[in-house]
């Protein structure tokens, strides 16, 4: 087959291929709204039946700060009124394994230029630092990255090389919930089946040139939850808080707190994504 | 700056990214959220553009990056399964659409947006954010591929 039967039999393959009708108007419904499920307002009644089940973390992912805590079940006074509970449900702590739990607290969202929290402070040691229940696939990648004489590992993340512009570290999660302010599994009903560390690559001032990151959670009803995060990608969106059916299931925008959550579900009903939303 | 109405550009561009998404995903399901996904981006978007080719250039480049987002997520693969039921026209007794799902996706792509959209290498080059030399290699190589499954009927790797 020469080039131009290629592309003659190429074309003819997708010539068929369209996006069908439902697609189409969903997609066009998208800015007319005609379709989109309205923005989901916290009710008292929802808010209450939510069971929080937080997200295990590691000790030094989080800092006791009384200065702005954040509650696991009140969004940040940036989001809109709308989206505030009015009442804060039971909290309920499940064990994550193989890790221990604890209540996290979210650090008030700072500049990220000026501050990166870290739990402890970190000694300069030519070895990783591990925390005493860091999760296993946290402790292998940091140990695969480790070289003598080019390795600084505190707080949660590891320096496995450097450019002229960049460093590539590899995060733990918990410290990438400290960067972007919030313990997503904290506030919403799943929990986290995702990756334990993340390799990203950080400017001169530490925080990471390109910060969104799909995190991954299985609800308690078995439904499957990405959400991709970014503080990097914030802006005012207009879809925010946003249920959208998509084929599969549900689609959700949100943007809160500097932060800017796409979130797909499927197997999941739309109060339980409505939930999620107004929990982000 | 190029002036446009959602609507006309959904319209007309919709088919477009669903069939790129198609393409590099193959699977019917994660090109329908990509394509809705893409659309959420142009309607959040305050970017400017200098021209209707300007637009359907950031449309694919959008479509690339939302796919790649959803490769590297332990979602899909927890959750992928292979579409079987590919929506392909061939003609009868025709390997491409078998060769074609072999391919990385990588490959998949280039030979998407040059066969199908038109796209020359250096567009090809701005479009995926790869180098004019990579897209070339690249499209060499998918094409010696795709020989090479169709005629000997070999899967290579």
């Amino acid at each position: 087959m020469n080039d131009a039967e290629l592309k003659e039999a190429y074309k003819k393959m997708f010539d068929d291929v369209h996006a069908s009708d439902e697609l189409r108007g969903r997609v066009i419904n998208l800015k007319h709204r005609n379709r989109v499920i309205t923005p989901f307002k916290a009710t008292i009644g929802t808010i209450a039946a939510a069971v929080m089940i937080f997200a295990a973390v590691n000790e030094y992912g989080f800092v006791e700060n009384t200065d702005g805590v954040i509650s696991q079940t009140t969004v940040s006074t940036q989001t809109p009124q709308a989206e505030i509970s009015a009442v804060k449900p039971e909290a309920t702590t499940a064990p994550q394994k193989p890790k221990t739990t604890k209540k996290p607290v979210a650090v008030k969202k700072t500049d990220a230029v000026a501050v990166l929290p870290v739990a402890q402070t970190p000694e300069p040691s030519s070895a990783p630092v591990v925390a005493e229940h860091a999760p296993a696939e946290a402790e292998a990648d940091i140990a695969a990255y480790t070289a003598e004489g080019e390795m600084a590992s505190y707080g949660g993340r590891a320096i496995v090389g450097n450019d002229a512009d960049n460093t590539t570290e590899i995060w733990e999660i918990n410290r990438y919930y400290n960067y972007i302010g919030t313990d997503i599994g904290s506030s919403i009903n799943a929990s986290y089946t995702g990756p334990q560390s993340f390799e990203l690559d950080t400017g001169a001032d530490g925080t990471p040139v390109e910060d969104m990151l799909s995190l991954t959670y299985l609800s308690a009803n078995g439904g499957n939850i990405r959400i991709t995060v970014s503080k990097s990608a914030y802006f005012d969106s207009q879809l925010s808080g946003t249920v959208i059916e998509s084929g599969n299931g549900y689609n959700a925008y949100k943007v809160s707190s500097g932060v800017y959550y796409q979130i797909y579900t499927t197997g999941m009903s739309l109060d339980e994504v409505q939930t999620i939303v107004s929990g982000l | 700056m190029y002036r446009y109405t959602y609507d006309e550009i959904a319209e007309k561009y919709i088919d477009t990214i669903y069939r790129l998404a198609f393409s590099r995903t193959k699977s019917t399901q994660y090109a329908e959220d990509i394509t809705q996904d893409v659309f959420v981006k142009l309607i959040d978007s305050r970017k400017s553009f200098e021209s209707e080719e300007h637009l359907k250039a950031w449309l694919l480049r959008v479509t690339i990056n939302l796919t790649k987002d959803l490769f590297s997520s332990a979602w899909f693969k927890r959750t992928s399964e292979l579409d079987e039921n590919i929506s392909y026209t061939a003609e009868e007794g025709s390997d491409l659409p078998h060769a074609l799902s072999c391919l990385p996706k990588k490959y998949r792509t280039v030979i998407h947006l040059h066969y199908y959209e038109g796209y020359r290498v250096d567009e090809i080059a701005q479009i995926t954010g790869a180098s004019q030399g990579t897209v070339k290699s690249q499209l060499h190589r998918g094409r010696q591929m795709l020989k090479t499954i169709m005629e000997e009927g070999e899967t290579v790797e």
